[in-house]
């Protein structure tokens, strides 16, 4: 059962052929597949561009043998500690680094498609990715390095300031 | 059964309604060519069809797909093809429901200049297309990665621009809760829990505050008066004392926070006045 085949294709209508139980590391396919039973038609993904579906996959394999993360319910009631974000594996950072010159546009379209699968480890490690990125940085340096444009004018930029004054200094 | 096509229509989108790259949506009166959403209305509506064998459907949703794939270069053409292509599907799958509530009949005929406009559309959109960005992620999306950072980033990235001051506004009642699970370890769940610390209405709790008090405790910026002890709470009376509260200035000296009170457990910066 586990060894089938199935075949996705991708929004440009490119067929992707997995075998089922690397499909399954998604939650939406899983599903699918549950509901659908035995069947080797392709399964639309047109959310999803060849290029992304083919990082999430080879996120996918690497991490095929990983436990099934547990579910929220299971987990947040008594998890009470900070969310951290330092504890990114070593090939989990590699992989989402990809290629330096895309990184930002196919971080954030890899955090969509893992969203709109329902691969939750890789949608965390995607916006752990982005905290981290945030961290340390200062507000210019925030907006370089997401293309965002500075659209305050200098008296508002400074009253955000002193209402956020109560956290300045930590 | 469950429809999993369903999310990606159900992703709402960001607040600066910026073109980003999820499908665009089309206007729902107007029914002329096929969009994006058009087709994922199909597939879902085809997946959700019960009179089918599972195999069938996904037989017939490859041929949407299929359809669908043929929009791109000359689209015009596709368009038609494509409706005509859907139709044979849904309607052949005894669904005449389905096409009529879209209104098939109006669709033909006034897909003629429209079609035109939008044919024009994708090669244009793809040249100015905005990257997805921080901004154009779902709230929901954006809303975890904040739950990553600690307060004083969060008000840092609120400084950076005015869709991202909006946006985390926006969120910040929910932030807020968590962040004060998160650090304060305040009970947000429980209804009993949260009446010993003095919040009665969780649902109207102004959790930003509540969490900016915490801090300003936590940091010494407050001086106490004690009132009294909890009644009825046998086990805690010993270390838990309500307080009145002053906040230190910046500027020095202390204001009175009017209408405040607080439970302290013991071992918290307490200066008894």
């Amino acid at each position: 059962m586990s060894d089938t085949l199935v075949t996705l294709t991708s929004q440009e209508g490119k067929p992707e052929q997995v075998p089922r139980r690397i499909a399954e590391r998604s939650t939406l396919l899983k599903n699918m597949l549950e509901d659908v039973g035995e069947s080797n038609q392709p399964i639309p993904l047109p959310n999803v561009s060849h290029k992304i579906l083919k990082r999430v996959l080879e996120y996918c394999i690497h991490h095929k043998d990983d436990p099934q993360p547990p579910s929220d319910d299971d987990k947040d009631s008594f998890d009470s500690s900070r969310k951290r974000s330092d504890d990114i594996d070593e090939w989990d950072q590699k992989f989402i680094k990809g290629k330096e010159e895309e990184h930002n546009e196919e971080l954030f379209q890899i955090i969509l498609a893992a969203n709109y699968l329902d691969i939750k480890p890789l949608l965390d490690l995607g916006c752990k990715t982005v905290a981290n990125m945030i961290k340390g940085k200062s507000p210019e340096q925030i907006r370089e390095m997401f293309n965002i444009e500075n659209d305050f004018t200098p008296e508002e930029e400074d009253q955000i300031r002193r209402e956020n004054e109560w956290a300045a200094d930590a | 059964m469950i429809i999993p096509i369903l999310p990606i229509s159900s992703i709402p989108s960001t607040t600066d309604a910026s073109p980003s790259d999820l499908p665009p949506q089309p206007p729902t009166r107007q029914l002329a060519p096929p969009t994006e959403a058009d087709f994922l209305t199909d597939v879902s509506a085809l997946l959700e069809t019960t009179s089918l064998s599972a195999a069938a459907r996904l037989a017939a949703a490859s041929r949407l797909v299929e359809a669908r794939s043929r929009w791109t270069g000359t689209r015009a053409q596709a368009d038609d093809a494509y409706w005509k292509e859907r139709d044979v599907i849904l309607k052949g799958n005894g669904r005449p429901d389905l096409s009529k509530s879209r209104e098939v009949q109006g669709e033909s005929a006034t897909s003629g200049s429209a079609a035109h406009e939008i044919a024009q559309a994708p090669e244009h959109n793809a040249k100015r297309r905005q990257r997805p960005t921080l901004t154009s992620l779902p709230p929901e999306l954006f809303h975890q990665i904040l739950l990553y950072l600690s307060h004083p980033k969060i008000t840092l990235l609120s400084l950076t621009s005015k869709p991202l001051h909006t946006l985390i506004h926006t969120l910040s009642q929910p932030l807020y809760r968590t962040l004060c699970s998160h650090h304060f370890h305040i009970p947000i769940d429980s209804p009993s829990g949260l009446r010993a610390l003095f919040i009665d209405n969780p649902s109207s709790a102004d959790w930003k505050d509540i969490y900016v008090t915490r801090w300003n405790l936590m940091q010494g910026r407050y001086k106490f008066r004690i009132v009294g002890d909890v009644e009825g709470l046998e086990e805690r009376k010993k270390r838990e004392e309500v307080v009145e509260t002053w906040r230190m200035r910046r500027e020095g000296g202390y204001i009175d926070v009017k209408g405040r009170k607080y439970v302290l457990q013991v071992g918290q910066p307490t200066t008894a006045v």
